[in-house]
């Protein structure tokens, strides 16, 4: 069963989230900051995250950074409230994100993107 | 160094070719004459000595034949007047005594009968001395030739006194030419040894008799002769000895001679008796005159080439000497003298040359004043130019002095202007510092405000999908208003963010290159299923190849969404919208054409304003803060481009909303908007920028002006 692991810092969203993944047939786990995420991670195996980009602790920098050092490479979808050019999506790519999801987002559409990576996996 | 040694090399005078030219042909003339003269003085000299020799030898073998031959004439007289074999024995000897005391060269006569018997004898020797002529007698071929003819044996030698002794023999016949006997005498040819050393050749040359075998028999030497010498071995003996006569007769030989030295030689033969007599001429004494004549050639020779030498010198200096004056000319002529006096006087060719060189010569000198005088004429000018630009100089310099003055007040300036931008700039760092701050407030408080909206908005989805089990009707109605009511807080939060960041020009923009076609019909899509709420017909004429252009194509079709939206709202039931794109020169112009109840002329300018609409107190029955007209306004202006409405403001015309964007992009699209700068710090700015922009520029003319 694919794992996924929602990583962010409001508990109402975390839970949606968490809810409805579960209901789609996820195994899923969820992580309140940078450093419990990190802590989890090598435990849950994730196959995806979903990775909020503001959170206290750790920035979203430092969290991609410490995922390196991490034998599980999960992959990165990230929740963001700005748009991006195509260079600063390049960037993202190269370190390991595969895509985003501006908020406010239909649920609709953060499922399809997250099936999109899904279908791709060897897990699945 | 190198080159000149090389050049000095291979220069050759034209002197010494010349000498060396004259040289060759005389002396080539010389020695070849000399060569030729000699050659036939030679030819002559040996033709003359071959002469001289062949007569003194044939002098001296008529002299040795007659010797002989006159012996055999006294021999025959006495056999005559003796009556000899007809008379007594004692008569017969009385006669040959008296013969025999006439003629001292016979030693002994022998009278010798028909028989061959000796009959009478008589000797001027002792009658002991031994006779060696018996041997000859008794032999029977002398008698059988001394019948017929004068006979003449070989010669002998005595053995006492080692004379050579020779038998001559004449035959005896009656009046009836009966043969009576033979009378012999025994010849001494001592005698003829003073006859043979008489025979002069030249001054040192000598003659000599030699018999058949090679047998010295006369020669002024007696010693060798007495000796019996053979002399076969010189090459002229052995010539006559081998009887080779036909190869070298009548030809003076070069060959060793009887003294052992190089001599002209040659013989002649005696025919009888059979002996020869060869003279010999030494050869340094034969080609005395030739040799003289040769040392004497060689002297001229040697004059005339010593006098070739010195015709050649002279003549060839006389030829050489106006050339080299010539070239010394040319020379001083090419170093710049051209004071140059030739002295070659002469009509020929080389004369003419030099006249020619003088004429040339005065010619480049008269050039060459004329250059002088031009080269002076310039040069007076040169200096009256740089007298008048030094007077020139003088007055700049004074002007000079008064623009100093003007430069300090203007670095005055300067100084003022440079301070003030230092003050501008650290007012623009601050500046910049305060865009941050409002920069990340936006962003914070835009994410605080969505993620609540994110939670709220994905339970309701989950509730309507039934993921959370099943809903009453009444309960389903009450989740559409909830959900209605969340987009409109949604959208609003949206808009006031947009504003916000619009205002305090932290609005980002994304440029790419936008296909303007394909963004109308996905704004077209968008709007499609609220216009059906109202039947109305939305219609998009957009004007075919339009090139893509660079633009934040989300931003823009937001605008275009808010004009349509808008025009929905203000339309009636059942009208007509149109959007229309087209090209003008520099810019995209986008129309939205309604039919609703148009914008009166007061309204027109402000309803991009900010919440005009709320403040106007217009009817409130459309809903909406009037936030979206503000937000197109600034979007369009940060692409450089303008937004306008046109409206009779007549019930039933509608309204047209129109905005054009530049064909060329506005590459730095992000804090591009300005106008409505809610600190007014940018505008002040601005303002002090463009003074000191005046400024500057004023300066800058007015240096300008001082330079020239």
């Amino acid at each position: 069963m694919t794992k996924i692991m929602i990583v962010d810092d409001e508990t109402d969203l975390r839970e949606m989230l968490n809810l409805m993944l579960h209901k789609e047939g996820f195994e899923t786990a969820t992580a309140e900051n940078g450093d419990d995420f990190l802590n989890k991670i090598d435990e849950f195996q994730p196959d995806l995250i979903t990775l909020d980009v503001m959170m206290p602790g750790l920035t979203t920098r430092e969290i991609l950074e410490k995922l390196k050092e991490k034998k599980t490479k999960p992959k990165i979808i990230l929740l963001t409230v700005v748009r991006y050019s195509e260079e600063e999506k390049q960037k993202l790519y190269q370190r390991g994100i595969v895509d985003y999801v501006t908020k406010p987002f239909e649920l609709d559409h953060l499922i399809h993107t997250i099936h999109k990576y899904v279908l791709l996996s060897p897990a699945s | 160094m190198q080159n000149k040694l090389k050049k000095t090399k291979m220069f050759r005078s034209l002197t010494t070719t010349l000498v060396f030219a004259f040289l060759a042909l005389i002396v080539v003339i010389i020695l070849i004459s000399s060569c030729l003269n000699i050659y036939f003085r030679l030819q002559t000299q040996e033709k003359v000595i071959d002469g001289q020799q062949q007569l003194i030898a044939q002098k001296a073998a008529d002299a040795v034949s007659n010797y002989i031959l006159q012996k055999f004439s006294e021999l025959e007289s006495g056999v005559r007047l003796g009556d000899l074999g007809i008379t007594s024995q004692e008569e017969e000897e009385s006669a040959m005594k008296k013969l025999i005391g006439l003629e001292s060269a016979f030693r002994r006569l022998i009278l010798l009968n028909a028989q061959g018997e000796e009959t009478v004898k008589v000797s001027r020797l002792s009658s002991f001395a031994s006779d060696q002529s018996t041997e000859t007698l008794d032999d029977p071929f002398f008698l059988e030739t001394s019948k017929e003819q004068r006979y003449i044996s070989s010669i002998y030698v005595d053995n006492v006194t080692s004379e050579p002794l020779v038998l001559i023999a004449v035959p005896i016949k009656d009046v009836f030419d009966d043969f009576k006997g033979v009378l012999v005498a025994e010849l001494n040819l001592k005698f003829m040894w003073d006859l043979v050393d008489s025979i002069k050749v030249g001054d040192t040359g000598v003659a000599y008799v030699v018999d058949m075998e090679g047998d010295l028999i006369a020669f002024g030497d007696t010693s060798r002769v007495l000796k019996g010498e053979n002399l076969v071995h010189l090459d002229e003996v052995y010539e006559f000895v081998g009887g080779n006569e036909s190869l070298y007769e009548g030809k003076s030989e070069i060959s060793k001679g009887i003294l052992g030295n190089d001599v002209v030689t040659t013989h002649v033969c005696l025919g009888s008796p059979d002996w020869a007599v060869v003279v010999e001429l030494p050869v340094e004494e034969a080609y005395e005159d030739v040799n003289q004549e040769l040392r004497l050639t060689a002297l001229v020779v040697f004059l005339c080439i010593v006098l070739a030498v010195v015709i050649s010198v002279y003549l060839s200096k006389r030829i050489t000497k106006p050339i080299i004056k010539l070239r010394d000319a040319t020379n001083k002529v090419g170093e710049g003298n051209l004071d140059v006096n030739i002295e070659v006087s002469g009509k020929n060719e080389i004369g003419q040359l030099a006249r020619d060189f003088s004429q040339m010569t005065d010619n480049l000198k008269k050039s060459k004043n004329e250059l002088l005088e031009a080269q002076k004429d310039l040069e007076r000018k040169v200096e009256q130019r740089t007298k008048e630009i030094n007077e020139k100089v003088n007055e700049l310099e004074k002007s000079e002095a008064a623009t100093l003055n003007i430069m300090e007040d203007l670095q005055k300036t300067v100084d003022t202007l440079k301070e003030t931008q230092t003050t501008i700039e650290l007012q623009n760092i601050q500046l910049k510092k305060l865009d941050r701050i409002k920069s990340d407030f936006l962003n914070i408080t835009s994410h605080e405000l969505r993620t609540p909206m994110s939670a709220i908005k994905g339970y309701i989805q989950m509730i309507m999908k039934r993921t959370l089990g099943e809903i009453t009707e009444e309960q389903k109605q009450a989740l559409n208003v909830i959900v209605r009511n969340t987009n409109r807080l949604d959208n609003l939060i949206q808009d006031i963010l947009d504003i916000s960041r619009l205002e305090s020009g932290t609005m980002k923009f994304i440029s790419e290159p936008t296909n303007i076609q394909q963004m109308v019909n996905e704004a077209i899509e968008t709007t499609h299923s609220l216009a059906e709420t109202k039947t109305i017909h939305l219609h998009a004429e957009v004007e075919e190849n339009l090139p893509p252009i660079v633009i934040d194509k989300e931003r823009i079709k937001q605008v275009i969404l808010n004009l349509i939206n808008n025009a929905i709202k203000f339309s009636p039931n059942g009208s007509t919208i149109i959007l229309r794109v087209k090209k003008e020169t520099n810019n995209i112009l986008y129309e939205v054409q309604d039919h609703g109840r148009g914008i009166p002329k007061e309204h027109q300018a402000k309803i991009f304003d900010t919440f005009y609409q709320v403040d106007s107190g217009m009817d409130r029955k459309f809903g909406g803060a009037g936030l979206g007209l503000s937000i197109a306004r600034g979007i369009v202006l940060s692409h450089g481009g303008n937004i306008w409405v046109e409206s009779t403001g007549t019930l039933g015309e509608g309204s047209t909303f129109k905005f054009t964007l530049p064909l060329i992009p506005v590459h730095d699209l992000e804090g591009k908007f300005r106008e409505v700068d809610i600190f007014r710090l940018k505008d002040a700015k601005k303002t002090i920028e463009n003074d000191l922009r005046n400024k500057t520029v004023i300066w800058e003319e007015e240096t300008k002006e001082k330079g020239e």
